[in-house]
């Protein structure tokens, strides 16, 4: 069995409150792993104490097979972290702050720094001092941080925040060809549910510090199809005509509505069906769902 | 280690702070320096003009205290504001350990600290000969109570970047820093010579002759020179305070949350 990079155990980190509450999770390598909650769900506490920045308070957790904080310590520079909005030192430009980096972990190659800066599109930014950059700009020289010394797994809190439509394109990009061609493991959180719907393999969502549910992006794909939504008097009997029409790809849910997968192009058949058979059509509508929609429904409706 | 030092190195040697510094204090020594040619102009004898033995012997008397606060002023420089603009957790990302960073701070204080009090001592005695002449008749007496002075006050300055190391490895404010520094030497030393004199108590003024700036002030007043043996005590005080500093910022340091 392959080893996951991340495993967590009852992990917990209690300030006042239980920011990160009894979490039990696994990434495994080369997943690409959108982390998803409210804010103040515990996400990036949970990335915190991945990165070192604080520690459980209870619970542990191995990366790449390791745990106790000198082993955890050496499997991070394994790891490539870019958290909430990058930060580095304003008086040196994004040539000598990558140089900054690149001497303090004993990385080879002074040349290394500037295919970096090629790599995230700021190779031109010559002596400007990161003070005087735009948003956009720090998020890219953070990325590239985040890629010095080839990471083998990346943690990225919000990564996408304050770029541009074209940024972020170029971001995902990034992302994936690192994923496809290197294998890098990413373990990624966002708010844009959208941005993270076109990278993901797997999610987890979190609420109150608590894991909701951990699932593969195919899952979500196969629970978020386009369906017929109908809404009728009677479930059982609506379920006992169509299995009788030889139609079976539905799902009965609560409250007298049924789901078909199948026939999406073709309502008035099914209404017509149902209708003949004696059953009350109270609505029938064409029903697409996402993640955004599939989180909602996970938070039982409250708003991200 | 020797990377994060470097590392340390690369970037204080690109603040603009640290040139500042050694060109603001080399222009306060130039504008002393002026004072001392202002005064010569009013001695008609040359033989009692001020020489460098004058500067000598300001700097035993003004050095020891002015080189403990300026571990403050290097500490600052050296740590580079680190809590406040969140870049420290891109050190703790890569896995470095908590004990590299904090001694490795230290480190970099000191290196920083030594090296711009080597080029503002060498700045001193430059414009010294220059503008108040040679050496006079007491230059050699006026060397060796310098020197004394400095094998007296390097370990207790020493002491002082340990304080200012762990204060700034664990306070996010250098307002703050810059209190605690303060008062952590100001207050101890006035509070038990104030119990010594209200209360008569014999032994606060034995501890308070164990305090950093109380051997500063005999160094000040030629304690060294007058008897070596005092050296020892000089570095066993300022051996036993940093110890005692760093083991108790790191304690709080080791277990800080990184932002």
């Amino acid at each position: 069995m392959e080893e996951p990079i991340f495993a967590s155990h009852q992990l917990t980190k209690r300030y006042r409150d239980l920011a990160v509450d009894h979490i039990t999770l696994e990434i495994k390598p080369g997943q690409i792993f959108g982390l998803v909650g409210k804010n103040g769900a515990g996400k990036t506490t949970l990335i915190r104490m991945i990165t070192g920045q604080t520690f459980p308070t209870s619970g542990d957790f191995t990366l790449f097979g390791q745990s106790g904080e000198a082993n955890l310590n050496k499997m991070r520079r394994r790891i490539g972290c870019m958290v909430e909005t990058p930060s580095f030192f304003p008086y040196l430009s994004a040539q000598e702050n990558l140089e900054f980096y690149r001497i303090q972990r004993g990385i080879p190659g002074r040349e290394t720094v500037n295919t970096l800066l090629r790599q995230v599109g700021l190779a031109d930014t010559g002596k400007k001092k990161f003070k005087n950059f735009s948003l956009g700009m720090k998020q890219r020289l953070g990325l590239a941080l985040a890629l010095l010394g080839n990471p083998d797994f990346l943690v990225l809190d919000e990564p996408i925040n304050g770029l541009d439509p074209m940024g972020i394109v170029e971001f995902r990009d990034v992302l994936l060809q690192l994923n496809r061609e290197h294998g890098t493991t990413i373990l990624i959180s966002s708010h844009i549910l959208s941005e993270l719907a076109n990278l993901a393999t797997d999610y987890a969502f979190v609420d109150s510090g608590r894991l909701l549910e951990q699932i593969s992006a195919a899952e979500i794909r196969a629970k978020c199809r386009d369906c017929l939504e109908i809404a009728i008097n009677n479930a059982p009997q609506a379920a006992a005509i169509l299995e009788n029409a030889g139609i079976t790809d539905f799902e009965v849910l609560p409250g007298s509505t049924i789901r078909l997968y199948s026939h999406i192009d073709d309502p008035q058949t099914i209404s017509g069906l149902l209708v003949n058979g004696g059953v009350a059509l109270l609505s029938i509508n064409t029903h697409t769902s996402n993640l955004e929609d599939y989180f909602l429904n996970l938070m039982g409706g409250k708003q991200a | 280690m020797t990377r994060y030092l470097f590392g340390e190195m690369y970037r204080t040697f690109r603040r603009r702070y640290l040139y500042l510094t050694v060109g603001i204090c080399a222009l306060i020594l130039f504008a002393i320096m002026m004072l001392f040619v202002t005064a010569n102009r009013d001695i008609p004898d040359p033989a009692q003009r001020m020489h460098l033995d004058m500067l000598l012997m300001f700097f035993v008397q003004f050095l020891p205290s002015i080189g403990l606060y300026f571990t403050l002023l290097i500490g600052d420089m050296t740590f580079s504001e680190e809590h406040k603009i969140q870049t420290m957790r891109n050190t703790v990302f890569y896995g470095t350990p908590r004990i590299t960073i904090y001694l490795g701070k230290f480190a970099n204080c000191l290196f920083f600290y030594f090296a711009v009090m080597v080029a503002l001592l060498a700045v001193a005695f430059g414009l010294g000969a220059a503008l108040l002449g040679g050496p006079g008749a007491a230059f050699g007496e006026c060397f060796r109570e310098f020197m004394m002075m400095l094998a007296g006050a390097i370990p207790l300055w020493i002491a002082g970047a340990a304080l200012a190391t762990a204060l700034f490895c664990n306070i996010q404010s250098p307002t703050m820093v810059t209190l605690a520094f303060c008062g952590a030497f100001i207050l101890p030393t006035n509070f038990l010579k104030l119990v010594n004199w209200l209360l008569n108590v014999p032994a606060a003024a034995r501890i308070r002759e164990l305090l950093i700036t109380s051997r500063l002030d005999e160094l000040s007043s030629g304690a060294a020179s007058a008897d070596p043996a005092f050296l020892a005590t000089c570095w066993a005080t300022g051996l036993a305070f940093t110890a005692a500093f760093l083991i108790l910022g790191f304690i709080g340091f080791g277990r800080k949350e990184i932002k």
